[in-house]
């Protein structure tokens, strides 16, 4: 499933959560969540 | 401390961004993490020591090393025990290893007991990242 390109905490942590689903440690899916959230971020801008 | 200023065991140390506050913010027994970028950052909310804070260094810059190939992957058996307490951490056996590699490096005794192979292994890491 692809991660949501948005920059609220509700992506977050649903962007965590299937990175979780996926198999990911906790860590390693925060990570990749909060890149996806920084991308969004930066684009915004 | 401004972004990249900063490296431990060739690795960079930079702030957290703010996905990465709230988590750490929600997380203060979580001591850090490798970022996607390959930067470790450490929890601005935790309570460790310098000492604990050199280890959680210690062990996410091994990761970047081991996730960037800049040292063989490691290929080693878990013992039971290590499967079982790893079981639920992460759905790749590639993971699993990896984050023994680095406890064992650090000093971490969640890493639980290491097999000769886990040690020889570690052995290779620290003589890459100069660990005394």
């Amino acid at each position: 499933m692809p991660l949501v390109k948005s920059k609220s905490p509700a992506a977050f942590r649903k962007n965590i959560k299937a990175e979780v689903a996926a198999g990911k440690p906790v860590k390693q899916a925060v990570a990749i969540a909060s890149a996806v959230k920084r991308g969004a971020m930066m684009k915004k801008k | 401390m401004s972004d990249f200023d900063k490296a431990v065991y060739g690795v960079g140390l930079r702030d957290v961004y703010p996905g990465e506050d709230t988590y750490f913010k929600e997380n203060p027994h979580v001591g850090g993490m490798a970022a996607e970028d390959d930067r470790i950052i450490l929890n601005p909310y935790s309570k460790l020591s310098e000492k604990e804070k050199q280890a959680v260094m210690m062990n996410e810059a091994a990761r970047v090393h081991m996730r960037r190939g800049m040292i063989e992957a490691p290929r080693y058996d878990l013992s039971p025990e290590q499967s079982k307490a790893f079981a639920n951490y992460s759905k790749s056996l590639e993971d699993q290893r990896q984050t023994i590699a680095a406890r064992l490096l650090s000093g971490d005794p969640s890493a639980l007991q290491a097999t000769p192979d886990q040690l020889e292994y570690v052995g290779k890491l620290r003589q890459f990242m100069g660990v005394k």
